[in-house]
């Protein structure tokens, strides 16, 4: 019955849809239909979940409409009222509405309102239909779209910082190139940026909720590149990474148009995998080959996109083309600042401290390719760490610079690794112990994301450390424990600082979670507690880096350790190759309530990077009992 | 942010593009008309203070949505080519003025573009331009002068380059 139902349904609905295709029948146009609407290209065009093949063989026999859920639920994006959960109905509605007469104006049109639809149906149905419908004119997306011109797509991706908890994990855009390639173009190019709407006055505890849960709606939004150099490379100082896609002009044209008709519309935001690496994933996924998101995962991170668009290979031919860097203010600074010699850093920090400096023969004599870089460093300093504080002392160094014949000095640009050569960001390791007190064992850990300080790579700041949900289960002595679940532990440090007013040398920790008390203890020694740090590192090489800290740290009173302890701290890294990497902890604390003695610990562990994405640690600690370990761990 | 805002910062966002496309077609000389900035509404930045909570999730939903008045789109007293200038140097000033005392660089090419100059009238510009900058910089009131006045006499400096040079030749 509900077979002869659709059919009627079809025949009564739709047949104007089909009235200018003589050359089927009414079933072969059903089954054409029916295959189409369950192919993948038309499921990510309309964002809707993925199909499971028992669903896609009743349709295929006509038993009954396949039902799925769209991510979006703007009404506005379906023409069938039952279009947010019936592929068939929607692709139909779109067909029929494809050949509407033209109103008032041409741009409320579907055919120019579902650009990517437009395209891609036209590519399938082809001769058989489409050769017959009015080609409209769309004039405010042949605007929107430079008139075709653009020529490759690139994704973004902006480094994260540890200056801002969203932005841990960087960020993922998408550029529409168009014209060539030079400077001219390149910051009025089209870019689509995705984002969660977040009332200005949000308070933080609701944010970070509905942001978890799911409390915020989101959605696409476009500008020209430059906003977003400014916003994030000039404003955050986060890097972009540029990375160029190898595509047909026909798959840029489908990115473009369906990019324009996904704009305005809503989804549900969840930080932690419905984001905007996900978002923009699934948008070059409407490119057959290109397999991106990862719907069911728990997690997904901007960096994944970049990892993975950086393994496809189509054709014989990779995938990325080409990458480009582009430097945040604050890495321009850093890049400017290594080319000075001691002298002259010595010269900058002067200035800073007296702009009269700059009429004394300190910089009167100095070269004029010298006082260009020396000026331009201290630019880019203003602008990165002082400039709203000392903007008079930017207009000196500004008007100085005026004053001086124009000039560029040699840029050199450091080199760093992309984030696509970087470690996957999860981590599963497996440890063999063996504790002074409990023997041997073995304990099995994992971490979701991200790094610590000895395994931060590709364009994670060096020596820091960022990890949240971090678990560790041991079996000790027949013992099983819960050793430690972390829900955030961050170690913010600047190996680059210049050591500058506001670009100091200073650190900060912050832990919280549950562990056990100490190594020692076996029974009933979990213990919840929040720890922070603030203290002061120094690299005096690029593969060292030596940091002091005081904190305090909150806690279970359990076996009368009291609520409250200080500590004191001191950490030690050296990169002693590119492969091996050695770090020290020690850390004493005072206990200011209860009976507990107070503690010392002490921490040595190596890390040994057996391939990108395998790694061997040997570690030892002492902390009431001594362990040791030896631990392989696994990157995915 | 609701959903009338999202929508209006759409419109205008698909308006500014509009207007970028049509500057192509215009062919009034690069430099000529008057200032957006005090003849065509343009009064505010286009990087507001952004809430933090708007920063941390990465959301620019008013990106683009720069105050311009519905006059800012007559072609007879401010055509899209100038407004489209007048924006970018209000969102670059401090790069388009770093830039122009080092003699070049990607913003100030891309403005350039914008107006429609020719590459091989860029260098004469931009000299020009910096010559007027010296002088702006130099004077004691240049500090307490705000981005959007800079950002103006930036444009009349630029507008009146482009015009000597007759840059679109």
């Amino acid at each position: 019955m509900a077979k002869y139902l659709f059919l009627l349904t079809h025949i009564l609905c739709c047949s104007s849809v089909f009235a200018s295709s003589p050359d089927i029948t009414l079933d072969e146009l059903e089954q054409q239909l029916i295959q189409i609407s369950i192919q993948p290209v038309w499921l990510k065009l309309m964002r809707y979940d993925a199909l499971d093949n028992k669903a896609i063989a009743a349709e295929s026999n006509f038993d009954q409409n396949i039902r799925t859920k769209s991510a979006i639920h703007s009404a506005d994006f379906f023409l069938s009222p039952d279009g947010g959960t019936v592929p068939l109905l929607e692709l139909k509605a779109t067909l029929s509405a494809f050949k509407h007469p033209v109103g008032d104006d041409p741009n409320m049109h579907p055919q120019c309102r579902f650009r990517g639809r437009y395209i891609w149906l036209k590519s399938q149905l082809k001769d058989s239909w489409f050769k017959k419908l009015s080609i409209m004119k769309c004039p405010d997306f042949e605007r929107w779209s430079l008139a075709g011109t653009t020529h490759s797509i690139s994704v973004v991706y902006a480094t994260g910082y540890l200056g801002n908890p969203a932005s841990y994990y960087g960020h993922t855009l998408i550029k529409f190139n168009a014209g060539d390639s030079s400077s001219s173009t390149k910051l009025l190019d089209v870019s689509l940026n995705y984002g969660a709407i977040v009332p200005d006055t949000e308070n933080p505890l609701v944010y970070i909720a509905k942001g978890l849960l799911g409390g915020y709606e989101s959605g696409f939004t476009h500008s020209e590149y430059f906003y977003h150099t400014h916003n994030y490379a000039e404003n955050d100082l986060r890097d972009l990474w540029e990375y160029q896609l190898a595509l047909t002009q026909a798959e840029v044209d489908l990115i473009v148009a369906h990019g324009w008709e996904l704009l305005g519309k809503k989804n549900t935001y969840y930080f932690f995998n419905k984001n905007c690496a996900y978002r923009m994933a699934e948008l070059l996924e409407v490119i057959n080959g290109i397999q991106l998101a990862s719907p069911d995962a728990p997690w997904y991170l901007p960096q994944t996109v970049v990892q993975k668009l950086s393994l496809i290979n189509r054709g014989g031919k990779p995938l990325v083309e080409g990458i480009k860097y582009h430097p945040s203010r604050q890495s321009r600074l850093y890049s400017k600042y290594r080319q000075l010699d001691f002298d002259q850093r010595k010269l900058v920090k002067r200035i800073i401290d007296d702009t009269k400096t700059l009429d004394t023969n300190k910089f009167v004599v100095q070269p004029l390719t010298a006082k260009h870089l020396i000026l331009d460093t201290l630019l880019d300093y203003y602008q990165a760490f002082d400039g709203k504080a000392n903007k008079q002392n930017y207009n000196q160094i500004l008007l100085q610079r005026y004053q001086l014949a124009p000039g560029v000095p040699r840029q050199v640009v450091d080199r760093l690794t992309p984030p696509h050569l970087g470690r996957y960001p999860s981590r599963s390791q497996i440890k063999i112990l063996h504790n002074s007190r409990m023997g041997s064992g073995f304990a099995i850990a994992l971490r979701p994301a991200y790094y610590d300080a000895l395994d931060s790579s590709g364009t994670q700041v060096p020596f820091a450390a960022l990890s949240m949900l971090e678990l560790e289960i041991a079996v000790l002595d027949n013992d099983f424990q819960l050793r430690a679940l972390n829900i955030v532990e961050i170690q913010s440090v600047n190996a680059r600082a210049t050591g500058l007013p506001n670009d100091r040398h200073w650190a900060w920790k912050l832990r919280a979670g549950i562990e056990n008390q100490d190594l020692a203890c076996r029974k009933n020694c979990r213990i919840w507690h929040v720890v922070a740090d603030k203290g002061f590192s120094y690299s005096p090489r690029s593969k060292i880096l030596v940091a002091g800290y005081l904190g305090m740290g909150v806690q279970d009173n359990r076996h009368d350790s009291g609520n409250l302890y200080f500590r004191t701290s001191t950490t030690a890294y050296w990169n002693i190759t590119n492969k091996l990497k050695m770090g020290v902890d020690l850390e004493h604390r005072e206990y200011i309530d209860g009976s507990y003695a107070n503690a010392d610990k002490f921490g040595l562990t190596f890390r040994l990077e057996l391939a990108k994405n395998f790694e061997l640690r040997i570690a030892y600690h002492k902390d009431q009992a001594r362990e040791a370990s030896v631990g392989l761990g696994y990157y995915w | 942010m609701d959903i009338k805002k999202l929508l209006s910062a759409t419109a205008i966002s698909v308006m500014l593009a509009t207007t970028s496309s049509i500057s192509l077609a215009e062919n009034s000389a690069p430099g000529s008309g008057p200032n957006p900035f005090s003849d065509c509404g343009i009064g505010a930045a286009l990087f507001p203070t952004v809430s933090w909570a708007a920063v941390i999730s990465n959301v620019i939903w008013d990106v683009g949505t720069t105050a311009v008045s519905s006059a800012t789109l007559s072609p007879e007293t401010c055509n899209g080519k100038n407004v489209k200038t007048a924006q970018f140097i209000l969102e670059n000033y401090d790069n388009l003025a770093e830039e122009t005392a080092k003699g070049e660089g990607d913003h100030i090419t891309a403005m350039l573009g914008i107006l429609g100059c020719q590459l091989p009238s860029h260098g004469a510009i931009v000299a020009d331009v910096r010559i007027n900058m010296a002088t702006q910089v130099g004077s004691e009131s240049y500090s307490r002068i705000d981005t959007l006045g800079k950002a103006s006499a930036y444009y009349d400096a630029v507008s009146a380059a482009s015009t000597d040079n007759n840059c679109s030749a």
